[in-house]
């Protein structure tokens, strides 16, 4: 039981904190604190489901073309929706983000309805067992891919000048501008990951909590507070609030009650927020803004 | 033909004019201090230069191309650099790092690049040492010899720097500038410094321009800037 | 008395609606619109005159709508005493919640925020027996003042319409008085709030509180305008409508903010046919108005028809 709940809880959290990461890298290097990122993850679910049950594409290469057309999405959400902006209040920018989000979700209503749709697993076969508890391949393949992508990320901003732009942007724009480093462009780079994140981590997870257009807000919400919860300005920041929240999430519905997973979790972000604003791996007295 | 020229500028911030009708011209190979009290406009004036404010009237042309509408980003790939004021390092980042996103607006081949990290490690030997070593361990003396080594490994042909000794003990200064001079004695470079402390200064460069309430009030030679009894009360103390 | 003449004429047009129509379904809707331009109004308050991103106030509606609620339905309790409880707990709940919100800037309030309206429209869904559950509670009992009630829809109509407008007057003397000029404050600059000696946290704790009371005074009439309330009319939508009415008339212009919130309620009586073409309309209103009309609709038509407005204020 206690380790059925482990790797349940690691799944999701390890899915939260991809998202996060695209909500966090967004954050930092355009300054919006994008609403939307939640729908993202909600599209590609459905794209996910699209391409693997309706077309009938290898589900791996249904992950590859879903984490690529939200990726495209985002890069064009990015363009026609949020570069026009005249005013720079970040939050008149996020809640233009509410409305763009509200949209996406309006245009999945219509072409995919209300319906909670089954998409395919993305490996089939018996559930290791191992301890007495069984997991199941997907959840593994879900865990080692996840990880896989924070890594990626990783190296993504350790190493190359790609990612240095986009931290030298988020940490300075005027110096970063001094480095010929174009707002448009940084702009255009977050947004691609960001998309890519969401893409990826939507379609691992449609088979597991399968797809629908009603998901986006529950994404954006645990996105939004895994990266505040780790630390907006931490690299593993995502990473440990995704996972806290995932287990919490999942030893709560285990051991207490799976109608109050929600406000226990929430509850809990709004309590670790007060006493540390900086969240769990920022100095405890850091300003924030 | 000047290098730089500044015709008519009007710049500020919001709608609030900082700068009014700048007209100058700088020629290649020149080194040009800049003084004048707190609030003279010494900073919105490199700032409006680079393109980090926009202009609110005039143009700006460098090496014949008009820069005005261009963003900052465009300008310093022409071949502008500033070594801002307060540094603005990216604390995360190493010296290596800083020196990379430095040489990003020419692009430099593999081999350009190495031979340009040498310039910059024979100039600042210390940055070698440190070189894997984040900004923000870095003392304030080095820091600022990383804010200049950054904005020479983009090869510009004009350098502004705006108050490169602030916040600095006196000998890391004396080495700052000594460094300048190798810098300028070496040529193709020119050098727009901005000081409130004008002693170290005034021993680079030969012009001087003085500014006051958003204008350029006089222009002329280093020596006739020494040899003004007041201007000398008034900037070196 | 400070009022503009605008809003009085078109919520006295709202008030003639009876002369037109007294069918039950016009008076409804009509109702609904005035509740949410108390809504509208509050969120207005904290967000647009504040600056505040705060997305709790549906939260502070539901607060509102459940005490009187339940106090009514299970303990008999008439409206004179619920609303004044409904509205101190409101307060009360309302400040302790900022307290520690508002001591951090930026989007934390945001995210706090939204997590409250969550959880509470969890916890009331979880709670079957005195909140109802995701059943609700039904059978309200209608206003009553006295030997009075409210039990045909007209009556029920204008006690909504009189309190929207005493909720407008207020908040426009509010808007004029050292309070709104705190809450100005608030927005255009923190740094110059502090030095000019308002204690940031206290102000904004108390701007947060008085506009979560308006939710609660919305809440309270909602509760008994409808006579049956359920967590389904607390939830996330009715934020994002909410500040979507706020921002397309204005943000932080009461004027733009009571036409904002009438037309949004009015407008899906045109789109009700299609379902589901909701979220398609607000939200490509919303970034439509944010592209080419980022400071509402009725500062925009203002500026157009008084072009000299501007120079003046960017004095």
């Amino acid at each position: 039981m206690f380790l059925q709940i482990l790797a349940a809880g690691t799944t999701m959290g390890l899915v939260y904190a991809v998202v996060a990461f695209g909500f966090q890298i967004v954050a930092r290097g355009s300054n919006i604190f994008n609403f939307a990122h939640g729908e993202f993850v909600a599209l590609a679910t459905l794209i996910y489901f699209s391409l693997a049950a309706t077309v009938g594409l290898a589900p791996v290469l249904a992950v590859g073309a879903t984490a690529l057309l939200v990726m495209l999405v985002s890069i064009a959400v990015e363009r026609l929706m949020l570069a026009p902006v005249r005013v720079h209040e970040p939050l008149i920018v996020a809640i233009l983000t509410v409305g763009i989000g509200t949209l996406m979700r309006g245009v999945m209503i219509l072409v995919w309805g209300h319906d909670v749709l089954f998409a395919p697993p993305l490996v089939t076969g018996a559930p290791f067992l191992w301890a007495g508890a069984s997991i199941s391949r997907a959840n593994v393949v879900l865990i080692a891919t996840c990880l896989a992508v924070v890594a990626a990320l990783y190296l993504v901003f350790s190493q190359t000048l790609w990612g240095k732009k986009i931290l030298a942007a988020a940490i300075n724009p005027d110096a970063a501008r001094l480095m010929g480093i174009e707002e448009r462009t940084t702009r255009i780079s977050v947004f691609l990951i960001a998309g890519l994140l969401a893409g990826i981590a939507g379609a691992l997870i449609a088979p597991v909590t399968f797809a629908s257009s009603a998901s986006g807000f529950n994404f954006v919400l645990k996105a939004f507070a895994a990266a505040l919860l780790g630390g907006l300005d931490r690299f593993a920041g995502p990473l440990v609030g995704g996972l806290v929240l995932g287990l919490l999430e999942a030893f709560t519905a285990g051991y207490v009650s799976s109608a109050f997973r929600e406000p226990v979790v929430l509850a809990f972000v709004i309590i670790a927020l007060m006493i540390r604003p900086s969240g769990l791996l920022g100095k405890p007295a850091e300003r924030v803004t | 033909m000047a290098l730089l020229e500044l015709r008519d500028v009007q710049a500020g911030y919001g709608p609030v004019s900082v700068l009014r009708d700048v007209n100058l011209a700088i020629e290649a190979d020149e080194v040009v201090a800049i003084l004048g009290a707190n609030g003279a406009g010494k900073s919105t004036l490199m700032r409006a230069i680079v393109g980090l404010i926009p202009l609110q009237h005039g143009a700006i042309f460098f090496q014949g191309r008009e820069l005005t509408r261009m963003s900052a980003a465009e300008r310093v790939g022409h071949g502008i650099a500033l070594v801002p004021e307060g540094r603005m390092l990216f604390p995360p980042l190493t010296v290596l790092d800083h020196l990379l996103l430095g040489s990003n607006p020419s692009r430099p081949s593999r081999a350009e690049l190495d031979e340009r990290l040498q310039r910059i490690f024979t100039l600042f030997p210390v940055l070698q040492e440190r070189r894997e070593a984040t900004a923000a361990v870095l003392s304030g003396g080095q820091q600022q010899m990383l804010a200049i080594a950054r904005a020479l490994m983009s090869r510009p042909s004009l350098l502004l720097l705006d108050e490169p000794s602030m916040g600095i003990a006196p000998k890391l200064r004396r080495d700052i500038y000594a460094a300048l001079g190798q810098l300028v004695s070496s040529g193709g470079l020119t050098v727009v410094v901005v000081e409130q402390d004008a002693s170290l200064a005034l021993r680079l460069v030969k012009r001087v321009l003085l500014m006051q309430g958003g204008r350029i009030v006089r222009d002329g030679s280093v020596d006739a800037f020494r040899s003004s009894e007041s201007l000398q009360r008034a900037y070196l103390g | 008395m400070r009022f503009s003449y605008p809003s009085l004429v078109l919520l006295l047009v709202i008030g003639a609606l009876p002369l037109a129509t007294t069918s039950p379904y016009h008076l409804t809707v009509a109702g609904l619109a005035l509740i949410f331009v108390i809504l509208a109004q509050g969120t207005n308050l904290i967000l647009g005159t504040a600056g505040q991103a705060s997305f709790a106030h549906t939260a502070f509606f539901g607060l509102g709508a459940y005490t009187t609620a339940v106090l009514s339905t299970r303990f008999n309790f008439p409206l004179w005493a619920t609303l004044p409880i409904a509205l101190v707990l409101v307060y009360v709940v309302g400040s302790l919640l900022a307290y520690p919100a508002l001591r951090v800037k930026g989007f934390y309030l945001a995210l706090v925020t939204l997590a409250v309206s969550e959880i509470f429209t969890a916890v009331v869904g979880e709670m079957p027996g005195p909140l109802g559950g995701t059943e609700g509670i039904a059978g309200i009992p209608p206003f009553t003042f006295g030997e009075w009630s409210a039990d045909d829809r007209l009556s029920k109509f204008y006690v909504v319409w009189v309190g929207a407008v005493l909720a407008c007057i207020s908040i426009e003397r509010l808007h004029a008085s050292h309070f709104g000029r705190v809450a100005r404050s608030l927005r255009d600059s923190e740094t110059g709030a502090s030095a000019v000696g308002i204690n940031l946290v206290t102000a904004k704790v108390r701007v947060f509180a008085v506009s979560a009371v308006y939710m609660g005074f919305a809440g309270v009439l909602y509760a008994h305008f409808m006579q049956y309330i359920s967590p389904t009319s607390f939830g996330l939508n009715i934020t994002i409508l909410v500040v979507s009415m706020v921002v397309i008339g204005g943000l932080g212009n009461t004027l733009g903010v009571l036409v904002g919130a009438l037309t949004l309620s009015l407008l899906p009586q045109w789109t009700r046919d299609y379902v589901g073409l909701e979220p398609l309309l607000y939200g490509g209103l919303l970034v439509v108005i944010i592209l080419l009309l980022p400071e509402g609709v009725v500062p925009a038509l203002r500026d157009m028809l008084r072009p000299r407005r501007r120079t003046e204020k960017s004095s």
